[in-house]
């Protein structure tokens, strides 16, 4: 009777324990660089998670930053499990946490570029020599962190840097006559509404550097790693995908590689344009 | 307007009175209305406006203050979508943009990017508050402070009141529906209140109208309202006065139309006699009016007294001119005496008369007329008038003269035809017999006509007609006549002759008048003439005997040659009667096998072999023993008799020709006459009779005379060619003595030759033959041509043959002709000695 009574109780709890572990699955935390507004990010990037969410079986939380600096705080902290960040950012993390590239865009290059109103006198970047140029934030890499060093050091313009916290907030800056100029980079200024585009006119390109890409903290399980890899290489292949991959700007989606890709801006001396937010 | 007004009817005008008062009191309610309503929807709309600008004063505070330019631009384009703002801006307390969207026409919305600066349009005291205007009745603007302790900036909203004046379009509709729904009920009461009096009323019209005529009537309705009632019962008393002042008049009526009636009576009867007398009058008058006879009517003494319109149309004289002359005007004088006379002795024994007239019309043509006149007399039986009714005839006499005309003379030359011609030969031989004289006819045919014809037409040939006719009128003496007979042949009767040697005379006149060119069209044209004569009373005392006996002449001359004329002998009576035979002999010549051929030998020039035989037709006739060819074939080609002939000539021959070929490698040669070349199948028929007797065409040979050729004749021409198609050779008959045309050889690509036996016969005499047998053996040659010559008699004309190069030898000397079995024999023979 003792007996049939303890083996009653071990089923229970093992049914129990099943079900427990079928309601709480694992958590992992993104973060996505804010060059765009909350709205939008939130906008583009759930429908990848949602997925990644049902192929995989893991719940994927979106943490939004109101700005760059406040990304870089995030990250630098090692908050974010998953995160899409510009080049040099990978760098940064790479160096404080050990966040590794999972994958990239295959083919988008990171131009970095500084443009003026339409109607501006400005057609020669030298020309801004002195003024007030808006930034989206010091560290973003081509917009403001390897534009800042080019600027000085190549072009020899002194300048006010003011930080927008947003690439969108900083092409508003030069339209609504706050500033003379703004760096950005060309895919952000691509994905402005055609009126906005149509306003602003480019007088400086850096040269191109492989975009930004998805990187992982070190504690995430390698096979989880590999499985959200996977998952975001397969969507390459559907339409359905593409729709997925596309307004986040990772279609087509390939591998990224932190030595070949990324350790090489540590030679760019960029370091001491880096601003630390602690 | 007035007047339009008091001519309605009481319901219509009680019926607009009352719509127009309705309408007008609609119309002042709806106004009202849609004035409250827009009061009130203007200041919900204000509300709203007020509360959408301090809900975004608040939500861009913050973005403001931080400087989120992008996230207010987010804020101002969704706020904007709502449906009646029409653009959102956000300014810095100083004016900057900090932000502006607007929304277009098309519904698209738009970021603005302006730096120019803005500011509410208020005094700075009022700067802090909630600012409202409307710019028009379709658009509010709103200036909206933004502010935490500070003012942080304004937002100026622009709104649109589209949905205002929608709803008073809408407002406006319905109270129009309303309106005319209520309108409609209203004249609908109106109309079926007043119903029933209006009835009695218009009851009350018509009996009022009708009075008149039924005076005493009255009405038994009371009317629906008390003013009718009233008018029925004064009607009612006019009518009761009415009927008794008409019957008084009335009585007095009856009276007088008994009168009335008695006299119109009588009237009528004197009427209805004169309108019968009038009625007869007119329709005597219209008759002469009308009729297309002429009618003049003279008095006692012959002066016109009235003509009617058929005398204007037949004479063209209007009435005037003639009225008051004598008749004698319309004459002619051509009338003869007698006829006048006759007419007058008629006209005073029996007062008529009636017969043809020669008058003249006012344009002085000849008329003729055809008349009857009669005396008109009064009660005591003197003539008081004459009248005359005349018809135009003159057509009819033409056409009788044209009638007679074209019996007795030929339409084409003007000349007198047979038939005229018969009467005066008739009359001549008549007269001559009588004065022991003598009549000669002659019978002339133009040479050379047919080509004239052929080549440049008839209306040329026709001219020359007409102008040998002329040549011939003046050659001749006045009193001789010259008819036409038909075609080319014209006939000439002198008459009254003493001396018979005047009769050459005459004969070569008229030849020599032909021989002159005819010049036509610029074209000169010869013609000559074969004139044959007979003499009466020698050569015949009857017109069918003179004309045969002149025609044979004829006959003679033209076988004379061209130009020559010949006298009627007895001998050709004879020969006229020997051809005639002939003819009727040739007819039964096929049926009864009285015909067959015989085959002369054509040898290679060295004698040792036999090429071809021609096929030559004999005729031996029970009556007339054997006739030559040369006798019976123009005869048979004349009646038509050849065709048949030659088509048994060609099927014996190809008969005959199969086993020559077959056994001996021997042609057949065969003559033509043109007659069956004109004749369209006839290529096709030899085709058919080689292939029926199996016989190649290159063993049939066929001949034709020079003339054959020289045929113009598209007809004839057409069938050699198709016989050159068929591969038959062809060989020229007579050569030399014709045309001897070199365009023709070439033309007809023919295989052969026949030089004419005349040349052969004296060819070792007459160096001009030689030189002829020459030129045509060369002439041959260098058309690859062989050469057969003819009539070979004697060794001397073989030999010299032989050495001018002649290809073919036929004549007695070799061979004559010889019946099929003996032929074949002869053949037989040699093939036996070659092998």
């Amino acid at each position: 009777m003792m007996t049939r009574s303890c083996l009653q109780v071990a089923v229970l709890l093992a049914g129990m324990m099943v079900f427990q572990s079928s309601h709480s699955r694992e958590t992992y935390v993104w973060s996505v660089v804010p060059q765009f507004t909350g709205i939008a990010v939130h906008r583009d990037w759930t429908p990848l998670l949602r997925y990644l969410e049902s192929v995989l079986g893991y719940d994927f939380k979106l943490r939004i930053y109101d700005s760059i600096a406040q990304f870089e705080v995030g990250f630098l902290e090692g908050k974010p499990d998953f995160a899409y960040m510009n080049p040099y950012h990978a760098v940064m993390a790479h160096n404080a946490q050990g966040y590794v590239p999972l994958v990239r865009n295959a083919q988008r290059l990171l131009e970095g570029i500084v443009v003026v109103r339409k109607d501006s006198t400005v057609t020669d970047v030298k020309q801004l020599n002195g003024a007030t140029i808006s930034f989206p934030s010091p560290n973003a890499f081509a917009a403001a962190l390897y534009m800042r060093a080019l600027l000085r050091e190549s072009e020899g313009i002194d300048f006010k840097p003011v930080y927008a916290g947003t690439h969108s907030n900083s092409y508003r800056q030069v339209l609504l006559g706050r500033v003379a100029a703004s760096g950005a980079v060309k895919r952000t200024l691509r994905k402005e509404r055609e009126e906005t585009q149509e306003q602003l006119r480019i007088v400086y390109t850096t040269p191109a550097f492989p975009s930004h890409p998805l990187v992982v903290h070190p504690r995430v399980p390698e096979e989880v790693r590999q499985a959200v890899q996977q998952a975001i290489l397969d969507l390459n292949k559907t339409e359905e995908g593409r729709a997925i991959l596309e307004p986040i700007l990772l279609f087509p989606a390939s591998v990224a590689v932190y030595e070949a890709d990324y350790a090489p801006l540590l030679k760019l001396n960029l370091d001491r344009y880096v601003v630390r937010y602690q | 307007m007035t007047a339009w007004w008091s001519r309605r009817r009481l319901h219509t005008q009680l019926a607009f009175a009352s719509a127009a008062l309705l309408a007008l009191t609609i119309v002042i309610t709806t106004w009202y209305n849609i004035h409250l309503q827009q009061r009130e929807l203007l200041r919900t709309f204000e509300r709203d406006a007020q509360s959408l600008a301090w809900n975004l004063a608040t939500t861009s505070s913050y973005m403001v203050v931080t400087n989120k330019l992008d996230e207010l631009e987010v804020l101002l384009l969704r706020s904007v979508t709502l449906p009646e703002l029409l653009r959102l801006r956000v300014v810095s307390p100083g004016g900057d943009p900090l932000s502006y969207v607007v929304k277009r026409e098309d519904g698209s919305i738009r970021a603005v990017y302006e730096l120019k600066k803005t500011l509410p349009p208020y005094p700075s005291n009022v700067m802090d508050a909630q600012i409202t205007t409307r710019v028009d009745l379709s658009r509010l603007i709103l200036w909206q402070p933004i502010r935490t302790s500070t003012l942080l900036g304004w937002i100026e909203l622009e709104m649109s009141l589209g949905t205002l004046s929608n709803l008073q379009a809408q407002v406006v509709k319905d109270s129009t529906v309303n309106a005319l729904i209520a309108l409609f009920f209203d004249v609908a009461v109106l109309l079926l209140i007043l119903r029933v009096p209006e009835g009695y009323f218009r009851r009350a019209v018509q009996f009022a109208e009708q009075l008149p005529e039924n005076p005493g009537r009255v009405m038994t309705d009371r009317g629906g309202s008390a003013e009718i009632g009233e008018l029925i019962t004064a009607l009612n008393l006019s009518s009761t006065q009415l009927k008794l002042h008409e019957d008084v008049i009335a009585e007095n009526h009856e009276r007088l139309a008994v009168m009335n009636r008695t006299l119109e009576q009588k009237v009528e009867q004197r009427t209805a006699k004169l309108t019968t007398a009038l009625a007869s009058l007119r329709l005597l008058k219209q008759a002469v009016e009308q009729s297309p006879s002429a009618v003049i009517i003279t008095d006692a003494k012959k002066r016109i007294e009235s003509v009617n319109p058929g005398f204007v149309a037949i004479y063209g004289y209007r009435p005037q001119e003639v009225i008051g002359h004598l008749p004698a005007m319309l004459s002619l004088g051509q009338t003869p005496e007698e006829t006048y006379k006759a007419m007058w002795d008629n006209l005073l024994s029996s007062g008529f008369w009636q017969g043809e007239l020669l008058n003249r019309r006012k344009d002085g043509d000849k008329l003729w007329v055809f008349m009857v006149v009669s005396a008109v007399k009064d009660d005591r039986g003197a003539v008081t008038h004459y009248l005359a009714i005349q018809d135009d005839i003159s057509e009819r006499k033409q056409q009788e003269e044209r009638l007679r005309y074209q019996a007795n003379f030929d339409s084409l030359t003007g000349l007198p035809n047979r038939a005229l011609l018969e009467d005066r030969l008739h009359q001549a031989l008549r007269h001559d017999s009588r004065q022991q004289r003598k009549t000669a006819l002659v019978y002339l045919d133009l040479d050379k006509f047919k080509p004239i014809n052929d080549t440049f037409g008839h209306h040329i040939g026709d001219v020359v007609l007409v102008q040998t006719g002329e040549r011939i009128r003046k050659a001749i003496r006045a009193e001789d006549t010259v008819a036409r007979l038909g075609g080319d042949e014209f006939l000439m009767v002198l008459s009254g002759l003493d001396d018979l040697g005047a009769l050459d005379g005459i004969a070569a006149k008229v030849q020599t008048a032909l021989q002159e060119p005819f010049l036509i069209e610029g074209r000169e044209l010869h013609v000559g003439s074969s004139l044959g004569i007979a003499i009466a009373p020698r050569d015949g005392q009857d017109i069918e005997t003179l004309l045969s006996n002149a025609d044979s002449a004829m006959y003679r001359a033209k076988q004379q040659g061209t130009n020559r004329y010949q006298y009627f002998t007895a001998e050709m009576n004879e020969q006229v009667t020997w051809r005639l035979q002939i003819r009727n002999e040739l007819h039964h010549a096929l049926d009864q096998n009285q015909v067959q051929l015989v085959y002369q030998p054509i040898f290679r020039a060295d004698g040792r072999s036999i090429v071809a035989a021609e096929a030559l037709l004999r005729w031996e006739s029970p009556t007339l023993g054997e006739v030559s060819p040369r006798d019976f074939v123009p005869i048979a080609e004349e009646s038509g008799i050849i065709e048949q002939l030659g088509d048994w000539v060609l099927d014996s021959a190809c008969s005959a020709g199969r086993r020559f070929s077959r056994e001996f490698d021997c042609a057949v040669s065969v003559n033509l006459s043109t007659v069956q070349l004109r004749s369209p199948g006839f290529a096709e028929k030899v085709g058919w009779l080689l292939r029926e007797h199996q016989l190649a065409a290159s063993h049939l040979h066929l001949e034709l005379t020079e003339g054959t050729l020289f045929e113009d004749n598209e007809q004839v021409r057409s069938q050699i060619a198709a016989l050159g198609k068929l591969g038959v050779p062809l060989a020229i008959d007579d050569f030399g003595t014709g045309y001897s045309s070199l365009s023709y050889l070439k033309r007809f690509c023919c295989g052969y030759l026949k030089i004419d036996p005349c040349f052969v016969t004296d060819l070792c005499e007459s160096p001009d033959s030689e030189a002829i047998v020459t030129a045509i053996i060369q002439l041959a040659h260098s058309l690859h041509m062989e050469v057969i010559a003819e009539g070979v008699e004697r060794k001397e004309q073989l030999a010299k043959l032989v050495s001018l190069g002649c290809d073919l030898i036929q004549g007695f000397y070799l061979a004559p002709p010889q019946n099929h079995d003996d032929f074949i024999r002869l053949l037989t023979a040699r093939s036996r000695q070659s092998s």
